[in-house]
């Protein structure tokens, strides 16, 4: 039931006001500037060696060995064995009729990938495609604002966590993450940009985003059962998620700052961390792999605007330059104590249901926490979505063992599991939309780079975007600078 | 990290060395006249430089012998006819061996500095040493983590009687203090030692040299490994100043270091996540460990006070030192952090340099997080103005110098948040005050005698003694 504490951990149900940079985060800032031309230069030499050699993008290149794509069918068996014919949804977790923006993303991800190495064929990927489309531009938003957290995927009624019907909020990260992949299939595949574009027209823009560009989602007060907005996300997500924003026309200038930001050095990599102090706001500021990942296979760490570099540059400098720390201290783990490590949140089969298991939060280093801030350290696991995207990313030895490690972890008629623990080598024994939709998005990278492909064509909400007269009510694009959600007035 | 220390802080020796040597040169100048008169100032000027000084030094100003004298003004409130004992927080008559340590510092820096008599002294260190010659003990082998201060029974934190186990931190400092006044009161040596050869230190340390404490569960002794960086290397100087192996317990092993403003801060890396027990980094063992040992080791009771042989100490004292004034720089938050009360619940706070992850935390023992509580503690910031004699430390002393009741004593110090007084009066804040004041006219506070004592006498004996695991007479 707790795949949904998953995205709604990021906005805490606290008050997360984003503070001012203050001069001491400056100093870091500096600090920090120097230190990343030192420790970038090495990683990105080796890389940009390989990418000319044996590539187009960075890690690895080419098509799916057999292993690779048995890979693939198994973590497309999920996707089977979850499809709600009635709404076009997937379940998020196997056999739990409930998901979320974020795991639908996944699942869309996982659809996209699986028509592109073949495993399912125009009919089906159209099939699906229409329904859930159709199902987008019908369901109820969250007080007609924007799209719930979570929906019975049945009945594509809104839903709390329990799923009974309730509405709760919705998650800008949630909804960053699906943005991006509307527009992956919108400019992929022309046939259904009208109807995506009709669904992101749908959406009121006025509370999830302020004239700074700053992110917010929408909670419920515990006590008084109003509805209040706070800045949701912390350095990666949020920098993740303000792209899918940006990729449609918004600004998210405060959202896409690393500031506040810190380093923390383990084995001897500075490794960054968001500053604001979870003593004080209550929103854990974890460091995983799983933004890095997402940002570097489907965006290429390219910023929001960028429609035409090579994936060998990276035009968001300081996220490429933080997915090597997030990726070198991982591997200096293991060379240093031989623990196999990919860190990032996923799902227990039994309580609390849901870790973040991390390289970094609340002041410690592979710290594995509950959303409670709970220290839970056997629950930290080597999971399929991060190791693969690590593998994929990076060519190296290193990542040559962690494929090893997971490229069986599946059971053949369910998919990939989500991890094995770290310490006893058991199993999580529960499957997930986001675990193998990642898995799948990751496959297709390995073939074909950066998966945002621009196509150059116009749409209708370039066409909208330029209308004065439509979208003031809603904050599109175009009006953002003069609205200004109430929260953020603070 | 620490194999760089003498490198850098040579440089500081040095240039402290010549400005010792210029300024005795010059005194000796100034001097001028009768030659014999010249040649002997030169020698006060020579004793009272840089050369064997560090930090504050010279004769109390008389607003210092004003804080002496408020600072005492707590032990006379506080004392207890009966048992010889003070409060340990002013009016609650309850007291640990640490806190007994205080006020025998106290007693010894009052005397010294001449604000007592003394048959003054004399009366209130042979009521002490009594107590400690006729307390009972926790089962029979150590001091009891508490006692009650009006009745001297053993006693548990609610003050009532119980028997609750022993603390090797509180006593290292108690070992220190009476090593300190056996050499300053030679005549008092044979009562100090009987206090000490009545103890059993079997449980207490390892034969690696580990401190242990000890408590009662559900009737049964639990041993546990005490001490965390700071506090087990202070304390373990208190054994090792009465001849115990104490290897263990002075390495700083293990610690990890975090960077706060690029200043290396080590601290205890025994994770507080599995074995509950916080590891805090406060100001207050290093400068204690600055008054008392000038940061040399226990036998070393001959280098000069500008070389700091501890030189692992020095360099960890130096930063902690370093971090806090550079807090001050950069953020402009006037910073003295340790240990200390409050006057609401929970009553004591660790309030930090780093500990459980974060530079600056204000923590309960149960690492809640208090930033309300955070002070510039009283004592740290008179421990740092002594041993530091710098700029940010004349400020830190200009936030604290009013923060008294004349009739009760210093306050623990000034809130962060508020500016406004903690007003909670304890033993130690006091004691330290005047331990500090008594380093500013001394120097560096223990230099033991080398003259055999009784407790050598039972050492070198094979009969006596037995079974009590003292150190092997050297």
């Amino acid at each position: 039931m707790s795949i949904f504490t998953l995205r709604i951990a990021q906005v805490g149900e606290v008050m997360v006001i984003r503070r001012i940079l203050i001069i001491f985060i400056l100093f870091y800032t500096c600090l920090g500037c120097s230190m990343l031309n030192h420790s970038i230069s090495k990683p990105q030499e080796k890389r940009n060696v390989i990418a000319s050699t044996a590539g187009t993008h960075p890690g690895r290149n080419g098509p799916l060995t057999p292993l690779e794509m048995n890979m693939a069918k198994v973590a497309w068996r999920y996707f089977e064995n979850n499809y709600q014919p009635n709404t076009g949804f997937v379940n998020s977790v196997d056999g739990y009729p409930s998901t979320t923006m974020w795991d639908t993303a996944s699942y869309l991800a996982g659809l996209v990938a699986a028509y592109e190495l073949g495993l399912i064929d125009k009919y089906q990927f159209d099939k699906r495609m229409h329904s859930i489309l159709e199902t987008f531009n019908k369901i109820d938003f969250f007080r007609g604002e924007l799209p719930n957290k979570c929906y019975n995927t049945q009945t594509a009624t809104k839903v709390n966590y329990a799923n009974q019907p309730a509405e709760i909020g919705f998650s800008a990260l949630d909804l960053g993450r699906l943005l991006i992949w509307l527009k992956i299939i919108k400019e992929r595949y022309p046939e259904f940009a009208n109807a995506i574009d009709h669904f992101v027209m749908r959406w009121n823009f006025c509370h999830i985003l302020d004239k700074y560009g700053t992110m917010y989602g929408a909670i419920l007060d515990k006590k008084t059962g109003q509805v209040k907005y706070v800045q949701e996300g912390r350095l990666g997500y949020e920098e993740y998620a303000a792209k899918g924003f940006q990729l449609w026309g918004f600004d998210t200038t405060r959202a896409s700052m690393p500031e506040p930001y810190n380093f923390i050095p383990i084995y001897g990599v500075d490794v960054p961390y968001d500053a604001r102090d979870p003593r004080k706001t209550e929103a854990h500021n974890y460091v995983v792999s799983e933004s890095y990942i997402l940002d570097g296979i489907e965006l290429n760490w390219d910023t929001g605007y960028d429609h035409s570099s090579e994936d060998i540059t990276h035009t968001d400098k300081i996220i490429a330059n933080f997915a090597q720390r997030i990726y070198k201290v991982q591997e200096k783990r293991y060379l240093v104590t031989g623990i196999l490590t990919a860190r990032t949140e996923h799902q227990l089969d039994g309580p609390p249901y849901f870790v973040y298991d991390t390289i970094y939060t609340d002041g410690y280093p592979w710290n594995t926490i509950a959303e409670t801030g709970e220290y839970l350290p056997q629950f930290a696991s080597v999971v399929p979505k991060a190791a693969i995207g690590l593998w994929v990313i990076w060519k190296t030895p290193y990542t040559d063992i962690l494929f090893r490690a997971v490229s069986h972890l599946y059971d053949p008629d369910k998919g990939f599991y989500e991890g094995y623990y770290e310490n006893n080598g058991g199993l999580i024994k529960t499957f997930t939309a986001n675990n193998n939709g990642i898995i799948l998005e990751e496959l297709l990278y390995k073939v074909q780079g950066k998966l945002l492909k621009f196509s150059g064509r116009k749409s209708l909400w370039d066409k909208v975007n330029r209308n004065p007269f439509i979208g003031k009510e809603k904050c599109f694009p175009l009006f953002q600078k003069s609205c200004c959600p109430s929260s953020s007035a603070n | 990290m620490l194999s760089s220390i003498s490198e850098k802080l040579l440089p500081i020796f040095f240039c402290k060395l010549v400005a010792g040597i210029i300024i005795s040169g010059c005194l000796i100048c100034a001097g001028c006249g009768v030659a014999v008169r010249t040649a002997d100032k030169g020698i006060v000027a020579l004793k009272n430089s840089r050369l064997f000084h560090q930090g504050r030094h010279g004769e109390l100003t008389e607003q210092e012998k004003r804080w002496a004298k408020i600072a005492w003004r707590y032990f006379e409130n506080n004392y207890q006819p009966k048992t010889g004992l003070v409060n340990s927080v002013d009016n609650y008559p309850s007291c640990s061996m640490w806190d007994i340590a205080d006020y025998l510092a106290a007693l010894i820096a009052t005397h010294q500095l001449g604000l007592i008599k003394r048959c003054e002294f004399d009366k209130r260190l042979s009521k002490l040493l009594s107590f400690l010659n006729t307390m009972d003990l926790f089962w029979g082998k150590l001091p009891n983590i508490l006692y009650n201060t009006q009745t001297g029974a053993m006693v548990n934190y609610q003050n009532q009687p119980e028997e609750i186990g022993w603390s090797a931190v509180d006593i290292g400092r108690l070992l220190i203090w009476l090593k300190i006044a056996k050499a300053q009161y030679p005549v008092f040596a044979e009562y100090i030692d009987k206090t000490i050869l009545r103890w059993n230190f079997c449980d207490i340390l390892d034969e690696e040299g580990t401190l242990y404490g000890a408590i009662k569960v559900n009737g049964k002794l639990v041993l546990f490994q005490e001490g965390r960086l700071g506090y087990e290397e202070y304390a373990a100087k208190g054994f090792q100043a009465w001849g115990f192996n104490t290897k263990k317990a002075s390495k700083i092993e293990p610690y990890e270091t975090v960077k706060i403003y690029g200043i290396k801060i080590p601290y205890d890396a025994r994770d507080p996540r599995e074995t509950k027990v916080l590891t805090p980094v406060l100001s207050l063992p290093f400068i204690l460990d600055g008054l008392e040992f000038n940061w040399d080791k226990v036998k070393d009771v001959h280098s000069l006070d500008s070389v700091h042989t501890d030189s692992i100490m020095a360099h960890i004292a130096e930063n902690i030192y370093k971090v806090q004034a550079l807090r001050y720089k950069k953020e402009k938050i006037l910073t003295a952090r340790t240990d200390h009360m409050i006057k609401n619940p929970p009553f004591f706070v660790y309030d930090s340099i780093f500990a459980s992850g974060y530079p600056w935390n204000t923590i309960s023992d149960k690492n809640t997080y208090i930033p309300k509580a955070t002070l510039i503690a009283t004592k740290a910031a008179f421990g740092m103005w002594a041993l530091w004699n710098t700029d940010y430390t004349d400020i830190l002393i200009r936030a604290v110098q009013c923060l008294y009741n004349p009739e009760r004593g210093w306050y623990e110090g000034r809130q962060e948040t508020t500016g406004d007084y903690e007003k909670v009066i304890t033993a130690n804040s006091n004691a330290i005050i005047l331990e500090v004041l008594l380093y500013k006219k001394q120097g560096k506070l223990y230099s033991p005698k080398t003259t055999q004592t009784y407790y050598d006498s039972i050492l070198q004996d094979p009969f006596k003694g037995t079974g009590k695991c003292l150190p092997k007479p050297e």
